[in-house]
């Protein structure tokens, strides 16, 4: 089936594009809960590469979902990542009218 | 391969998609009347022609997988650059639901359907929901008046570039073994295998991610508590 290799190879094309879309947010967004947003791209560009490779690699000879399995940690890494950012996030608007990623600069309690 | 008819539908297809979604985007950003009307018959023309030219150079058993396939990468990617360039952070999120329902997307056409139904239960029921939750607790978030990009943004752009660049060549120069045919049969039953890899193969990994989240959970109520 040359038909679902073109769709991995595009899908891996994708995911470098949602990648660098996700890098670009982070670097030039200043707000905190966008640059969140911007990494959870990145989290599923590498997330489509892994699945499109597990597909490549699918044989046979080698019936292993590895990438698949790895995705799903991804995910639950993700989800633990998330609740600690917001919770942060939300402590420093607890403190402070208004959040700047360039202006939280210190590191005390 | 190439006849003049297939290099025509491909020109066809390539020119319809960029002429349609460059008159998308000036139509988000023209506010000039009659020039928004003349942009939307652009768009409109662009895309009958992308639509076109795909139906005319795909198998018709093919056509609804390479239909699926475009409107998936639509949803990624306009999602992915709606989540960048929005202005109003709630606005934001949604466009980056939109993306993760393409990412979905793409994990059912890379054979990974429980995989796409974790991402749909997951990061669009969970992730999102306390994603839009944190927004809209912390009202004063959805604050246009910060100033919303840093100065550096041309540089951040060339960065951005350089690094596609350098996968985009990684993956062009890429040499992979050809693999032996998949046939259906052997990717029948996903769900099961994967329950499989994570009971039996990955079972520890499993048992860490589970405490991990337990752990999470616990410093981020930790965090918000009240003093």
């Amino acid at each position: 089936m040359s038909d679902m290799s073109v769709v991995v190879s595009n899908s891996l094309f994708l995911s470098a594009v949602l990648f660098t879309i996700g890098v670009l947010g982070v670097m030039i967004r200043r707000h905190p809960v966008i640059i969140f947003m911007c990494i959870e791209l990145m989290l599923n560009a590498a997330n489509l590469a892994l699945v499109a490779f597990n597909d490549y690699h699918y044989s046979k000879a080698w019936p292993a979902l590895d990438g698949q399995v790895y995705a799903f940690m991804v995910i639950a890494i993700a989800a633990a990542e998330v609740a600690v950012g917001l919770a942060i996030i939300v402590a420093l608007f607890k403190r402070r009218e208004r959040v700047d990623v360039d202006e939280i600069n210190l590191l005390r309690g | 391969m190439a006849t003049p008819v297939v290099i025509f539908f491909s020109y066809l297809l390539v020119a319809g998609l960029l002429v349609g979604v460059s008159s998308l985007i000036l139509l988000a950003i023209a506010r000039f009347r009659p020039y928004r009307r003349f942009l939307a018959t652009l768009a409109v023309l662009g895309f009958v022609a992308f639509v076109w030219g795909m139906c005319a150079l795909t198998q018709p058993g093919y056509r609804l997988l390479v239909c699926y396939f475009w409107l998936f990468t639509a949803a990624v990617v306009g999602g992915g650059v709606g989540c960048v360039t929005m202005r109003n952070v709630f606005h934001a999120a949604l466009m980056l639901i939109l993306s993760l329902l393409g990412v979905a997307g793409y994990f059912i056409l890379v054979n990974a359907e429980f995989l796409a139904m974790v991402q749909v239960i997951i990061y669009i029921g969970g992730i999102m929901v306390l994603f839009l939750f944190g927004i809209m607790v912390s009202q004063n978030i959805i604050g246009t008046q910060l100033k919303q990009n840093t100065p550096q943004s041309p540089w951040a752009a060339i960065c951005a570039g350089v690094l596609f660049m350098v996968m985009f060549f990684t993956g062009l120069f890429m040499t992979l073994k050809p693999t032996l045919t998949v046939t259906p049969d052997v990717l029948g039953n996903n769900t099961g295998s994967v329950g499989w890899s994570l009971m039996a193969t990955y079972a520890l990994p499993f048992e860490v991610a589970s405490v991990l989240l337990l752990m999470a959970m616990l410093g981020a109520i930790i965090l918000v508590r009240k003093d």
